[in-house]
């Protein structure tokens, strides 16, 4: 053979003179003890099989959409993906609402997504956590950019995988999305970052049980809840206080910038509501709960009057409901001062649908 | 299909089962070419329309070729296959290139045009299919390949799963003969191939995606200005090791997962940072597009018997058209430029000094490792920069230009990445002359069940993001 034709000199394969067989039946037995040790010892700190919140469980969700453009969809973050319970408004409608909100982002994406990239005409609840209604860049937009960049290119083999998927979190504990895969222990590693370092605060872990319809329910595990509330409050403080504004602009230019964002934002939020109703579909704002510190930091950084007032006046929706104006969806603590707890998002559902 | 997916995992059990269950050899071979359409097809069916259009096309061209007596028509269906199947490449993944470039050069030309980029999806595998099928027909107009005799013999060389989307670009004459008699993987070679998938696997999910691309991705995916040298260098050396980790991951997979076949396809990767000298770095690094693109594009241009000048312009558009194969951008050009610069000065000074020889002393030997391997790395910076501003502010912060920029790495990130590198790098070298296999075959037995049991379980804890494999765009 002409070496020339043949892309290597050699086609042959040396076997390592090893018992291949038994070699990899021990390895098979020592790495299932493993994983059952690893899996019994998650359980031990509290841990329980759930759903993953991923890109696959939004892109199949998200696909129902087109199935029934009229169904009611619910966007926003998880605020309003912990506290609406689906099954209130089941009973109460008729028809399960289709969950798309997702953890800590910026729900203008999807708004935007579904007013211009489907013919979406039911009823949308979308959820404002007021200061993530105007985050320019980050996580808040990186996370339903690539969630509706998924569902446009989900493929067959992803649809069947994630079926797959399913079926392992069911059933394993460790099959966990905050805290317990290997890059986030590596995370969580206590290293001291460089001094001057221009790293974002780290956002604090979402416990949550979900489902296949995405209903996500807060939690705590077990024997861990001080701890937890402890550690997801600390989380909060960093991140609900807004860094200082780049050096290359003075305050005064900054204020200007932000201040022209904000009013782009709300134009095109409403040019989307308008998408939305003139197809028939009706836009329903609610601002959730929240207490304790986090609510003094939305006061003091994006205070009422020039953030929600501004969404709820501008916007054009349907109709707008924030807690503190309506007594029956303002009695309510939330455990770790952001969230809902599950027992309270059943009795804030019921009481929002009594409003609507 | 992703081979780090659970639906690869069921796929390949029934593939597997299925293909030892039947005990007719042409029955086997129909399994696996209909399981690889179902492979390719699980990203988006209607691509296999292209593959089946393209085998179809290489194997009439390939055989009217062998049938006509004439030169010219042999010339013919040559050109027939060329167009066919470049003709694909150039409209799915240089459309928008070129168009965009089009318009670039008309503005420079002071005309104020505006271009809407074609939605245009990019078929999985297209660049590593096309030229597989392309080397088929060359080949036989070359006259150094007789045409296959089984049409589904060739469509299973057109479409073996195992290798399909991202290499190694086998050569006919590598694989069909293969086809020729039942193939059948011993209790060893299977337990062998399931090793390598595990350990290419490995490297792809634990030190590529875990360890490596964070902190790659933060560094190239910055957009605000210049960043630190610290974390500049780190970000860059990251990509170094995440592409290879990536790429050779999936190139061994596809090893192991065609030894559990029965099938032997070629290395792609010889532990390519031990590379001394740039020429070196091309037998050790992608080896099947490297003599891909010697055999069929530099020899044919005349190759290195056509005196110095031609021969560095040979060298020159041989790696200009390599950068492009890997990507529709000029960034691309510019890293095949930059190892055709590379090359031609490595040939210049060898030419110059014939008597110096830089690897007869250990000092000498570590001194051109280290150069070649430094600037293997700089030369990756134009590979994962989407822009030429992105390239400029990268170099001006490494060569500590510009001091001030933005530190935007968490320092866990930075240990993992210092780790990582230093272990490949030192890797390669302990391994520069040795094979994998004389490796393990050395080792203990209770180390080789603690190493893989330590990659399997590393790959269960990780729980997988099914991140695609980088070389997929390609």
């Amino acid at each position: 053979m002409r070496s020339s034709i043949s892309s290597s000199n050699s086609i042959e394969r040396v076997i390592p003179s090893q018992p291949w067989g038994k070699l990899a039946l021990s390895s098979l037995l020592i790495t299932l003890l493993l994983t059952f040790g690893w899996e019994a010892y998650w359980r031990s700190q509290g841990y329980k099989p759930t759903l993953n919140d991923n890109k696959d469980l939004w892109a199949i969700n998200r696909g129902k959409v087109d199935k029934n453009p009229k169904r009611t969809v619910i966007i926003g973050s998880s605020r309003i993906l912990f506290g609406f319970d689906l099954d209130v408004w089941e009973n109460k409608y008729n028809e399960t609402p289709l969950q798309l909100a997702t953890v800590g982002t910026n729900p203008s994406l999807y708004l935007d997504h579904l007013a211009n990239e489907s013919q979406f005409s039911g009823t949308l609840i979308l959820g404002i956590t007021p200061p993530l209604f105007f985050v320019p860049e980050g996580m808040p937009v990186d996370l339903p950019t690539g969630n509706i960049k998924h569902f446009k290119n989900f493929s067959p083999a992803q649809k069947i995988s994630h079926s797959l998927g399913m079926l392992l979190d069911k059933n394993l504990a460790f099959i966990e999305q905050e805290d317990i895969p290997l890059q986030k222990m590596l995370e969580n590693l206590p290293i001291q970052n460089r001094q001057g370092a221009q790293i974002g605060p780290k956002i604090p872990p979402y416990f949550m049980s979900l489902d296949e319809r995405r209903e996500g329910n807060f939690y705590l595990r077990k024997g861990f809840e001080s701890q937890l509330l402890n550690r997801i409050q600390q989380g909060w403080i960093p991140l609900f206080t807004p860094p200082p504004p780049p050096p290359i602009f003075t305050p005064e230019q900054f204020q200007k910038i932000f201040a022209d964002h904000m009013n782009k934002t709300l134009e095109k939020a409403k040019s989307n509501i308008q998408k939305i109703q003139s197809r028939g579909g009706k836009v329903i704002l609610v601002r959730y709960p929240s207490t304790e510190k986090v609510r003094e930091l939305e006061n003091k950084f994006a205070p009422r009057q020039a953030f929600w007032d501004r969404i709820a006046n501008e916007t054009g929706a349907d109709k707008s409901f924030h807690f503190e104006d309506h007594p029956t969806l303002s009695n309510f603590t939330c455990p770790e001062w952001s969230h809902l707890s599950s027992e309270d998002a059943t009795r804030f559902t019921e009481e929002l649908i009594k409003l609507l | 299909m992703l081979f780090n997916s659970l639906i690869f995992v069921i796929f390949f059990s029934l593939i597997v089962l299925l293909y030892y269950t039947v005990k007719d050899w042409k029955k086997q071979k129909s399994i696996l070419l209909i399981g690889s359409y179902l492979f390719y097809a699980a990203w988006n069916p209607p691509f296999v329309l292209l593959l089946w259009f393209s085998t179809v096309v290489d194997w009439i061209a390939a055989k009217k070729i062998e049938q006509s007596a004439e030169k010219s028509q042999k010339k013919f269906w040559l050109c027939v296959s060329l167009v066919v199947n470049l003709g694909f490449l150039a409209f799915f993944k240089y459309g928008n290139f070129a168009l965009e470039s089009f318009t670039g050069l008309l503005n420079l030309a002071g005309m104020s045009v505006q271009w809407a980029p074609l939605d245009i999806i990019l078929p999985v595998g297209i660049s590593f299919y096309t030229f597989q099928t392309l080397s088929y027909t060359i080949d036989v107009y070359r006259g150094d390949l007789k045409p296959s005799k089984s049409f589904l013999d060739f469509a299973l060389y057109v479409t073996f799963f195992p290798q399909l989307v991202a290499g190694p670009i086998v050569r006919a004459v590598d694989f069909i003969p293969q086809c020729e008699s039942p193939k059948k993987a011993n209790t060893n070679q299977f337990g062998w191939g399931l090793y390598f998938m595990t350990l290419g696997l490995f490297q792809k999910v634990v030190l590529a995606d875990v360890f490596l691309a964070p902190a790659a991705d933060a560094v190239f995916g910055w957009s605000k200005g210049p960043l630190a040298p610290l974390d500049t260098w780190i970000g860059t050396l990251a990509f170094t090791g995440q592409i290879f980790f990536d790429f050779a991951g999936y190139s061994t997979c596809a090893i192991g997962a065609a030894l559990c076949l029965g099938f032997v396809i070629p290395d792609n990767f010889r532990f390519p940072y031990a590379a001394m000298g740039f020429s070196n770095f091309w037998q050790r690094w992608h080896i099947s597009l490297s003599s891909w693109l010697r055999d069929y594009l530099y020899i044919s241009l005349g190759g290195n018997r056509v005196g110095a000048a031609r021969t560095a312009i040979n060298l020159m558009f041989t790696m200009l058209l390599g950068g492009l194969w890997h990507g529709a951008s000029w960034t691309f050009v510019a890293w095949g430029a930059l190892h055709g610069v590379y090359l031609i000065i490595e040939h210049s000074l060898k030419s110059i000094f014939p008597n110096i020889n830089m690897t007869e002393t250990r000092p000498k030997r570590i001194f051109v490792r280290l150069i070649t391997f430094f600037f293997v790395v700089i030369s990756w910076v134009f590979f994962r920069s989407n822009t030429f501003e992105k390239v400029m502010l990268s170099f001006l912060a490494m060569f500590g230009i510009i001091k001030d920029g933005a530190m935007i790495l968490p320092t866990i990130e930075i240990y993992k990445v210092v780790i990582v590198i230093f272990a490949l790098v030192m890797s390669h070298w302990f391994m520069r002359e040795n094979k994998i296999e004389y490796f393990v075959e050395k080792l203990p037995k209770p180390l080789v069940v603690a190493f893989w049991s330590f990659m399997v379980f590393a790959l269960i804890i990780t729980q997988g993001g099914n991140n695609a494999f980088i070389y997929f765009q390609f």
